[in-house]
């Protein structure tokens, strides 16, 4: 077992017996899914739109190099900049370059998980850069001191109570404000960070090929404001965000609103297609679309997990994984957790450290169920366990052990050798570690069914 | 600084990682019909799922219904300052409001009224585009947005609203258009839904259908191509 492992286990046992934890997360989680059964029936047919979407995603994935560079040309055109990174480094250095071109002192960004994945945050505080998140959850969080704790909904976790403490303690507000109060304290806090800063960061929920536009999708606002005062804006995302054209939004929208928050709709869905344009009132001068890999194309070149590539992050997965609601978002110590995250992080960030996420599944099946690009994601995580043993991950005695199994379990006289209590004995002490504590071992009878038909044919025959 | 060797890197590792075709192969669709049918006018559906979003919907006949319409609503909400970024709807609708011609946002506003791209009936969906006289931050910074329209910029859906504007402005599309449905809200506090917290807190639409002076001849809806 790695560290990793050792650390995840200990920390799923605990949080699993976290009684308020699990409280406020099933009562949170029956909201989103009652949430999302209104917003499906806006659909005819939402298998249709599944499969449409599965099949533009794949298409696209498989022509990424073509379509990443139609963008790149079209959003050129418009006065943009492209920015190609192959890691986190890279990506990070380069916005470090642009801040300090500006010599920004405040950066306002909404919400983005390539962000989180690159650890820009710190990165921009250690050289003095007054960084501030916007999206209210992502400001909870950053109030915190925390990661996301999900990936579309960051502070679900905190209580109401919680919050209000959180605020008064490092806001200043007064004690026990309500959740309405409690808004309007950020909205006017951030009010003057949007009007301060002299860069805005955001992530990209789209790349369009066919016009270089970046699609936003948010319920606040705060992106909006974050592109329209700073004079320059900074677009972080992974290269696997792209879709060939605008006209994909007509699907891509809604279905990512249903999913992610059930709504028919996200109340903002922007499109940015370059920098301020003459004759436009207003809107930043210069516009950056950094293009991030870090581990994305070791996914693509598995032609079996490159599916995962398709993911919109609208969060269902998470929602509905029996996982995920007993241990929590941050157990998984990955930027992304739930389903999507147990299959991706290994690719991410090592599949021997991380490779024990691939059993963090009962294999149920609901988030394959509920994904709306259709994502095999539980046929991915058995795929990551068989990728991890054969990839020579799996401890050596595991796989001792399992090759011992093969080998008596597939010779009839090898496993009548011996009786039942030897073989109860010799099953407990090979694999007891790995069933682990809360499942039974089953329990080999003392005599084989085979001996036991054996025998009464035997006893018949000599009745006759 | 250069980052063409980055590019390439990347490009030539999705180029060899794509030499393996992909494994699972989903069948071809598909007709595009992915939402409920309504049988009901573009206007009545506009109409409720409008007010499903929270937005507030006054629909206007003449002139006169609008002003005063917007003045008891005014007058109701106290608004000191209020702003209007499309000069013909000052001159033709005599609307005794401030001018908004760019340069920062006035801190002070109370509301302001502008025009829009079009209306989404299925969604209660505004457009609005950065190549109009209000820009980009005037629409989500002020905390009550006005808007004007005419029944005549209905489109059906999403898609027909984003193909409208590719027709207007062809390849020069503003550098930011926005799809925005209903006042700013979230739900990040466990999940209670709280209105307005960096955008508008109150969205309201005056909609001239049928018999208006305006109906086709609606002033917010005349287009600005921007020449780049
Ligand atoms: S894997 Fe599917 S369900 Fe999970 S976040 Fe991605 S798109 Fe949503």
């Amino acid at each position: 077992m790695t560290s990793r492992e050792k650390v995840f286990q200990a920390e799923s046992k605990a949080k699993a017996a976290d009684l308020k934890h699990r409280a406020i997360i099933n009562r949170v989680l029956k909201q989103s899914d009652d949430a999302f059964r209104k917003g499906k029936e806006q659909f005819s047919d939402l298998e249709k739109a599944r499969r449409h979407a599965a099949n533009v995603k794949s298409d696209t994935i498989a022509r990424l190099d073509y379509y990443l560079l139609e963008f790149e040309s079209n959003f050129t055109k418009a006065g943009g900049k492209v920015i190609w990174a192959e890691n986190a480094q890279q990506a990070l250095d380069a916005i470090g370059e642009i801040c300090a071109g500006k010599c920004a002192s405040v950066v306002v960004k909404s919400k983005s998980m390539v962000t989180e994945e690159i650890h820009l945050n710190s990165f921009l505080s250690e050289r003095g850069i007054d960084v501030v998140e916007t999206d209210l959850g992502e400001y909870i969080q950053q109030l915190a001191g925390e990661p996301p704790y999900h990936i579309v909904a960051p502070s679900m976790h905190k209580s109401k109570e919680e919050v209000a403490r959180l605020f008064h303690e490092k806001l200043n507000a007064p004690p026990g404000l309500t959740p309405e109060e409690l808004t309007l304290v950020a909205r006017e806090k951030l009010r003057q960070k949007f009007r301060e800063a002299e860069v805005g960061i955001t992530g990209a929920n789209f790349l369009l090929a066919d016009i270089g536009g970046v699609a936003i999708t948010e319920n606040e606002g705060n992106a909006r404001l974050t592109t329209s005062f700073p004079r320059v804006h900074i677009v972080v995302t992974g290269i696997e965000k792209m879709l060939p054209s605008v006209k994909d939004l007509g699907l891509f929208w809604p279905l990512l609103a249903t999913h992610g928050s059930g709504q028919k709709i996200a109340v903002y869905n922007s499109v940015f297609t370059g920098p301020r344009k003459q004759g436009e009132v207003d809107g930043p001068e210069e516009m950056y679309v950094i293009l991030l890999d870090n581990g994305r194309t070791g996914i693509l070149a598995d032609p079996v997990a490159r599916e995962s590539l398709h993911c919109i992050r609208c969060g269902a997965c998470l929602n509905v994984c029996p996982v995920y609601k007993n241990i929590g978002g941050h157990t998984y110590r990955a930027t992304y957790s739930g389903p999507i995250g147990s299959v991706i992080t290994p690719y991410l960030r090592g599949m021997k450290e991380n490779k024990h996420l691939s059993y963090a599944s009962s294999l149920c099946g609901a988030c394959t169920e509920v994904c709306p690009v259709g994502i095999n994601l539980h046929g991915l995580l058995l795929y990551n366990r068989r990728s991890a043993i054969s990839g020579h991950h799996g401890s050596v005695f595991e796989k001792a052990a399992w090759k011992g199994w093969k080998m008596v379990s597939s010779d009839r006289r090898l496993l009548d050798a011996v009786g039942g209590k030897t073989k109860n004995f010799v099953i407990n002490r090979l694999f007891s570690a790995q069933w682990g504590d809360h499942r039974k071992l089953p329990v080999f009878a003392g005599k084989s069914f085979s001996r036991q038909w054996k025998e009464k044919m035997n006893q018949d025959n000599a009745g006759k | 600084m250069d980052n063409s060797s980055t590019r390439k890197n990347i490009l030539k590792k999705i180029r060899e990682a794509l030499t393996a075709p992909s494994v699972r192969l989903l069948p071809e669709s598909s007709d595009g019909l992915f939402y409920r049918k309504d049988d009901r006018s573009l206007l009545d559906r506009f109409c409720t799922e409008f007010a499903a979003i929270d937005g507030k919907l006054e629909v206007c006949r003449e002139k006169d219904d609008f002003h005063k319409k917007l003045s008891e609503i005014r007058n109701e909400n106290g608004w000191q300052h209020l702003y209007c970024s499309t000069a013909s709807f000052r001159t033709d609708f005599g609307l005794d409001a401030l001018p908004f011609t760019g340069g920062e946002v006035p801190e002070s506003a109370s509301a302001v009224i502008t025009g829009c791209e079009c209306l989404v009936a299925r969604t209660g969906t505004i457009v609005l585009s950065s190549a109009q006289e209000y820009g980009r931050a005037l629409t989500v910074y002020t905390p009550v947005h006005i808007v004007v329209a005419s029944a005549d910029q209905l489109v059906e859906d999403i898609g027909d609203g984003i193909s409208k504007i590719v027709r207007r402005y062809g390849r020069k599309l503003p550098s930011a258009l926005f799809f925005a449905s209903g006042p700013s809200r979230t739900g990040d506090i466990e999940k209670t839904l709280v209105k307005g917290v960096h955008g508008p807190v109150q969205v309201y639409l005056f909609l001239f259908a049928a018999n208006g002076d305006y109906v086709t001849d609606q002033p917010g809806y005349q287009s600005k191509i921007i020449e780049l």
